[in-house]
């Protein structure tokens, strides 16, 4: 099969199986991925809200509060097989004082923020956060603070970043079996050979169509470009790759959530095998912390671990010369892993990760070119798909 | 009589002073609370046999727990020997009449004729001496009574906690450390055997802490640093303006880093005082690069320096009225003999303070600087709202005609409410005051109007 040029899907007996008992969850009740539709109107009624009790605490003489949610609290995270990383209904909140010169500068720029994103939503216009960011450098001194604030504003109004007309920029590409058409009204035909930026509006893509059998989430570009270059997605055909590049924006996230939504279909993760990769497929199937309160509509537990895997340094006996020995910053990473509440329920998760923290080595993708250069695309990834070599 | 009678009063005053502080050494430790009240009262009318002079009777009479040190026959006779122009008793007719001074037990009384104008000029130094001994020995209340040609004006000077809310009127000290100073050779050979040691203390008044965000500023409007000193017996050193220019304090870097915190501050050497404040030994200005806002809370530095004496070689410290008269005519030589230790001294509290101040400045104006940012960010989504009800609601919430009217209000309500808001301070309240009374070697629980005349918010 390794030399064919045509995939004999019917050796793939266990894929198929994987996409019935997939299918067969999913149509049991979850949470719908788009339940949040709000008018602009909404929206709007929503900020004044929050302006209307500023005003009527100034009133009264007391200075005004905002109440925000810790998003990055791990005790107001609650782990559900079917969600991921779920903000609790009853979370911790903390106090941003306007009377506090510490918080003082964060509540003043929450409120511009806030009145940008009426401004925007008034008038029909979307920004990146990268945009708002250069309305006012001097005040918002760096990136983060607005990323901060537009997360908090969204988790308090309970309004994806969308609906406040705020866009995030897409880092993402995408490749393989899959055609839609932007909300712009542009159509996007991927193929075997070319990629696609992730959309920046992925709510907004219209009749979205494809015949993959699965869609490999890779970590990093380096190795999605070298299987586009080995013609992975041809030989594999019809499959979908896509990359987030790194740690995955959330465009990449709800594109991901939205291919998942539409077809159901099997969907793998190829990371490196360290703490770092590990974390990364999580982000994709569980969430991470601080977007808890956007779980609903990121996340996909249905995500499955296909590679590199810590047990397959010896089961390939994969030479010791290309594996790394983990540092401690690996080593801290690993721990705190091993703490989050969904490894409890992967116990072939827990075991790879045990694996490694026994061995205290690492290795990224680019070991498996030891046995040969296309051994990934070739060997490796077939492999793995053929015979169930997921997790 | 041939000395000025202000200077009969001080030394008077300075002997009385004296004695209740130092005989307390013999007495339990609580003595050192003995209350009562001590009377100064002068009697000023006009001669009809000496043509420009005025006849002037002083009583100083005392009564309460503090009578117990003073009427003792040592006492009286040393008081005999040392002031032969006193006589014990109330000079009949005389002194203020609502006080009673003939029921008191303790009374020295002296009479003499003076130019008027001396009279008058005297009066206002003898106020400014009780005021300033008032501040330290808190125990005792200060009556200062002047009757001029019948017309009576008094004065009572109690240094007590005075919690009037919301403003705090208290002088928060922050304490420096005790150093011991050397004793030059001209001042032992004139037979001081003890030893003397300064704590310096520092504050900025009005005390700011009930007003955190309201932005503050040492003023530089006029004189704003203080120097006070007082003698081992809580009693101040009083300096001529000559003692001040060749004194330990005439460079100003024997305080604080100026620079470091973009002062310059020069000595004054007239010093000059309002008459209702504490008038201080020295007084200097201050310039800075610092923005002058008018609405900023001006601020006065106070330092505090306290001399304190004691005898290894006894068990009661006995320093005496001839002691304080060795120490204040050498005084800057003292200071000078331990210069280095001295300057370190001063500067580590006065720089603590300006630290202190530098960085809540930095707070206030970071927060100063986010509130138009808050007013404009409302008032920008409250104009351009489409929704009536809104904007009526928060219109009427601030009692504005227009959005216009609005923007306006709602700047002026963030600085009021935010700017000038009260928070209740633990610092302020009354029981710190006791950790100054085991601290210090005087007793002191100051109140800001002692040192300064700014109007409180209120």
């Amino acid at each position: 099969m390794a030399c064919s040029t045509e995939t004999d899907w019917s050796l793939f007996t266990l894929l198929d199986q994987h996409q019935l008992a997939l299918r067969e969850t999913s149509a049991k009740p979850h949470v719908a991925s788009l339940s949040c539709e709000m008018s602009s109107s909404e929206v709007l009624r929503a900020i004044e809200n929050v302006i209307e009790d500023v005003v009527m605490s100034l009133s009264t003489n007391k200075a005004p509060i905002l109440i925000l949610k810790n998003r990055s609290d791990w005790g107001n995270i609650q782990f559900k097989d079917a969600v991921g990383l779920q903000m609790i209904p009853n979370c911790t909140t903390r106090k941003i004082r306007s009377d506090n010169p510490k918080s003082a500068p964060k509540f003043a720029l929450f409120l511009k923020i806030l009145s940008i994103i009426y401004k925007m939503v008034q008038t029909n216009i979307y920004a990146t956060k990268r945009d708002i960011f250069y309305t006012d450098t001097v005040h918002f001194g760096n990136q983060r603070v607005v990323d901060n604030i537009i997360n908090d504003i969204s988790c308090m109004l309970k309004i994806p970043r969308r609906m406040l007309h705020i866009l995030s920029t897409s880092k993402g590409c995408i490749a393989g079996n899959l055609s839609y058409v932007e909300e712009d009204g542009t159509k996007v035909n991927c193929t075997c050979s070319t990629t696609a930026p992730v959309p920046s509006n992925v709510e907004g893509i219209r009749n979205l169509i494809t015949d993959a059998k699965f869609i490999l989430i890779i970590e990093k570009d380096a190795t999605f470009q070298r299987l586009l270059d080995d013609n992975f997605c041809s030989k594999m055909s019809p499959s979908i790759i896509i990359t987030g590049k790194g740690v995955p924006d959330i465009n990449t996230r709800l594109l991901v959530r939205k291919l998942w939504d539409t077809c159901h279909i099997p969907i793998f993760a190829l990371m490196d095998a360290d703490p770092h990769g590990i974390e990364i497929m999580c982000i994709y199937k569980y969430g991470s912390v601080s977007m808890s309160f956007e779980a609903h509509r990121l996340t996909v537990p249905a995500i499955r671990w296909l590679g590199l895997l810590p047990s397959d340094f010896y089961r390939l006996n994969i030479p010791k010369c290309v594996l790394i020995p983990l540092t401690k910053q690996d080593q801290s990473k690993l721990a705190s892993l091993q703490a989050r509440p969904y490894i409890a329920h992967q116990s072939a998760w827990k075991k790879e990760l045990d694996i490694m923290e026994t061995t205290k080595m690492k290795a990224e993708i680019q070991a498996l070119t030891s046995f040969s250069t296309d051994y990934l695309s070739r060997v490796y990834l077939p492999n793995k798909l053929q015979f169930g070599g997921w997790i | 009589m041939d000395k000025v009678w202000s200077f009969l009063s001080f030394q008077i005053l300075e002997f009385l002073i004296i004695q209740l502080q130092y005989e307390k050494g013999e007495q339990s430790e609580r003595s050192s609370m003995l209350e009562g009240t001590l009377v100064i009262s002068v009697d000023i009318e006009d001669s009809l046999q000496h043509v420009n002079q005025s006849h002037c009777a002083i009583i100083i009479s005392a009564k309460g727990d503090l009578c117990h040190n003073l009427l003792n026959d040592l006492i009286l006779t040393e008081i005999e020997g040392l002031l032969p122009f006193c006589q014990s008793g109330v000079l009949s007719g005389r002194g203020c009449p609502h006080e009673s001074l003939h029921t008191m037990p303790f009374q020295l009384s002296f009479q003499l004729y003076e130019k008027s104008e001396v009279l008058k000029e005297d009066c206002a130094a003898i106020k400014q001496f009780i005021h300033r001994i008032s501040l330290v020995h808190t125990t005792t209340k200060f009556h200062y009574c002047v009757k001029i040609n019948g017309n009576i004006s008094a004065e009572t000077y109690r240094s007590e906690c005075r919690a009037v809310m919301p403003s705090c009127d208290k002088i928060h000290l922050v304490i420096g450390e005790l150093v011991g100073l050397f004793i030059p050779d001209e001042v032992a050979e004139r037979g001081f055997t003890g030893e003397l040691s300064l704590i310096p203390a520092v504050s900025l008044c009005p005390c700011q802490k009930s007003f955190p965000n309201q932005p503050a500023n040492i003023t530089t409007a006029s004189p704003t640093i203080y120097i006070f000193l007082y003698d081992p017996a809580g009693l101040p050193v009083l300096f001529s303006a000559e003692e001040i220019s060749y004194s330990f304090f005439e460079d100003p870097s024997c305080l604080a880093s100026w620079g470091k915190y973009a002062y310059q501050a020069t000595l004054n050497s007239a010093v000059y005082c309002k008459t209702d404040t504490a008038k201080p030994e020295i007084q200097y200005s201050l310039r800075t690069s610092h923005k002058q806002d008018p609405d900023i809370q001006e601020q006065t530095l106070l330092l505090f320096l306290f001399l304190g004496y004691s005898d290894q070689f006894q068990d009661k410290p006995i320093y005496s009225f001839w002691d304080r008269r060795a120490i204040l005519s050498h005084l800057s030589p003292i200071l000078f003999c331990s210069e280095q230790a001295v300057k370190r001294a001063i500067q580590g509290v006065v720089n603590e303070i300006l630290e202190q101040h530098y960085r809540a400045s930095q707070e206030q104006q970071k927060l100063a600087r986010s509130l138009p940012i808050m007013a404009t960010a409302i008032s920008r989504i409250v104009s351009s709202s489409t929704d009536g009800k809104f904007r009526r609601k928060c219109l009427h919430s601030l009692q504005a005609a227009d959005t216009q009217e609005f923007q306006e209000t709602i700047t002026e309500t963030f600085n009021k409410v935010i700017l000038k808001q009260w928070k209740p301070s633990h610092a302020c309240e009354i029981k710190k005051a006791s950790f100054l009374l085991n601290t210090l070697p005087t007793l002191l629980v100051f109140s800001s109007s002692d040192f300064c005349s700014a109007p409180f918010q209120s």
